[in-house]
């Protein structure tokens, strides 16, 4: 074409390129014309689990933007002990009469899903329209145990921008599953996404996946959510990845909230790892989990009253040598700096 | 004298864009047109490229590329209802990318002329990374000299970056004008 094109004179050249424009615009307007309303989608069956503790105004907030969102079969509000009590209609209403801690308000939550697959949200989160294309992305997908999505920050939504954090994005980029509406993360990369914050509402659970392998949050009262993150991947067949900004996650200061306590509630999170040393079966992933408590006790000593620090500093030594000692020759192996890093804080 | 030309109506000028926001296409490769009227992608035939681009649900396109032989261009085009600018203070459009490497694109506006074409670049470079990002830019025909008042046809183009892999996601592209 190209050569045709040099033999020709240039004002032939130049009437049929305007030709060629006028026939796009022309076909252009003529689509623009015939379209209509975008035809409803098929789409998962969802179940929204909201556990809520004094928290009416943003459950409003989110019941709200749920409804109209129109993709949730069932909504299902845990009301862990507030006061004065939730009141919401058109729900599946449970309600602790004294708090128990989102944990158990998450599984009581689940115990109620009457649809076959769930979000846990956080009263004080909101979803976002991509989850509606998520939704009917993965209700023409096979069969998967999970799907987890990336989130917004409002700490970097405050700055401006508009996705998850750095570090969340960097272990996504490293397992190559950064741009895709929707793909299947290979088992290869499940350590590298395990590493991501542990959050209870960044992913779409299968609900019989859950149930059949009674993997919930842990009862502590904080960090309850790395046991249901952590049991997932241990227990997971089929896991999808979608880049879709599915949910928009609120960290606001104040001390009241979960993530702000700083009280030697902290050293639960022992508690909330207990499980995870039995059912953890894959060398990669028992990997992942180390270094991730190691980074999680950087922050919490951060977080901690230093008043607590000995002990906490106690419990890791007593985890890290004791609680997992049979994993070391695999750590050894697979992730000498890791060993270092263990044996240094003997 | 003010002048009387209506002013392009925007929703035709994002037409093809909406259009292929709004329905799933597997895709294809770069000899597969897009199904919409109006948008092109396009490379260097020189190059020796593999392109795969695919429109998923709720987004424009996304855009995955190795290159054997690096070409001159790698570009995706749209053509604009826009022969006329008189009227337009200038010409703007709001992109939200992401990309895993980041890269880099540029936006141009490509007129056509007695000679040809002439094309006449957006200020900044659209930079994109694996966290979504939005990028804005607007092209103010007094400070454009060479931008033809009138021309027999134009198109938007992005260029890609043609001598590298790609991993692009193009999340929403709208352009927009400004009246005088």
């Amino acid at each position: 074409m190209s050569r045709l094109r040099r033999m020709m004179p240039r004002v032939l050249v130049r009437r049929i390129r305007q030709m060629q424009h006028r026939a796009q615009i022309r076909a252009i307007r003529r689509a623009h014309a015939a379209a209509g309303p975008a035809a409803p989608g098929v789409t998962l069956p969802l179940a929204l689990v909201v556990p809520v503790h004094d928290d009416a105004d943003r459950l409003a907030r989110l019941l709200d933007r749920a409804r109209a969102m129109g993709v949730f079969a069932q909504i299902v509000v845990v009301d862990d002990g507030s006061v004065p009590p939730v009141s919401a209609t058109g729900v599946t209403l449970i309600r602790h009469e004294t708090p128990r801690g989102p944990g158990p308000a998450r599984n009581a939550g689940l115990a109620a899903v009457t649809v076959p697959h769930l979000l846990f949200i956080d009263s004080d989160d909101l979803p976002t329209a991509e989850l509606t294309a998520l939704l009917a992305d993965l209700a023409a997908a096979p069969a998967f145990d999970f799907c987890l999505f990336k989130h917004a920050d409002s700490r970097f939504s405050n700055a401006g921008h508009w996705g998850q954090p750095d570090w969340d994005e960097a272990l996504w980029q490293q397992a190559g599953l950064a741009i895709g509406t929707l793909q299947e993360a290979p088992r290869a990369a499940w350590p590298l996404l395990a590493q991501t914050a542990n959050y209870p509402w960044n992913k779409i659970y299968r609900t019989a996946f859950l149930r059949d392998h009674a993997i919930g949050c842990a009862d502590t009262p904080v960090h309850e959510d790395i046991t249901l993150h952590w049991l997932g991947f241990a227990h997971a067949a089929r896991v999808l990845t979608s880049d879709r900004v599915c949910l928009w996650h609120a960290i606001a200061p104040g001390a009241g909230r979960q993530t702000n306590r700083r009280g030697s509630e902290r050293l639960a999170v022992f508690d909330a790892l207990d499980p995870l040393v039995d059912a953890l079966k894959d060398a990669d992933l028992r990997c992942a989990l180390v270094a991730f408590v190691l980074g999680l006790a950087d922050w919490i000593r951060d977080t901690l009253d230093a008043r607590h620090h000995a002990a906490f500093d106690a419990r890791l030594r007593d985890w890290l040598t004791g609680r997992i000692a049979g994993w070391h020759a695999d750590i050894a192996a697979r992730d000498p700096d890791l060993a270092h890093r263990i044996a240094s804080l003997r | 004298m003010a002048h009387r030309m209506p002013l392009p109506d925007p929703a035709l000028l994002n037409a093809p864009l909406r259009a292929l926001t709004a329905a799933p296409a597997a895709g294809g490769g770069l000899g597969d047109a897009l199904p919409v009227a109006g948008l092109r992608l396009m490379a260097d035939p020189a190059a020796d490229m593999a392109v795969r681009w695919s429109s998923p649900r709720g987004r424009l396109i996304e855009i995955a590329s190795t290159v054997t032989v690096p070409g001159q261009w790698f570009t995706l085009r749209l053509t604009l209802d826009l022969p006329d600018l008189r009227g337009l203070a200038g010409l703007g459009f709001w992109l939200r990318s992401a990309a895993a490497p980041a890269l880099t694109m540029q936006a141009c506006l490509r007129s056509g002329t007695a000679g040809g074409h002439v094309d006449c670049l957006f200020e900044r470079h659209v930079l994109s990374h694996a966290a979504q990002s939005d990028h804005h830019a607007l092209m103010l025909a007094d400070c454009t000299p060479d931008l033809p008042p009138r021309a027999p046809w134009r198109e938007f183009l992005l260029f890609l970056p043609p001598a590298r892999p790609v991993t692009l996601a193009l999340h929403d592209l709208r352009l927009f004008t400004v009246p005088a």
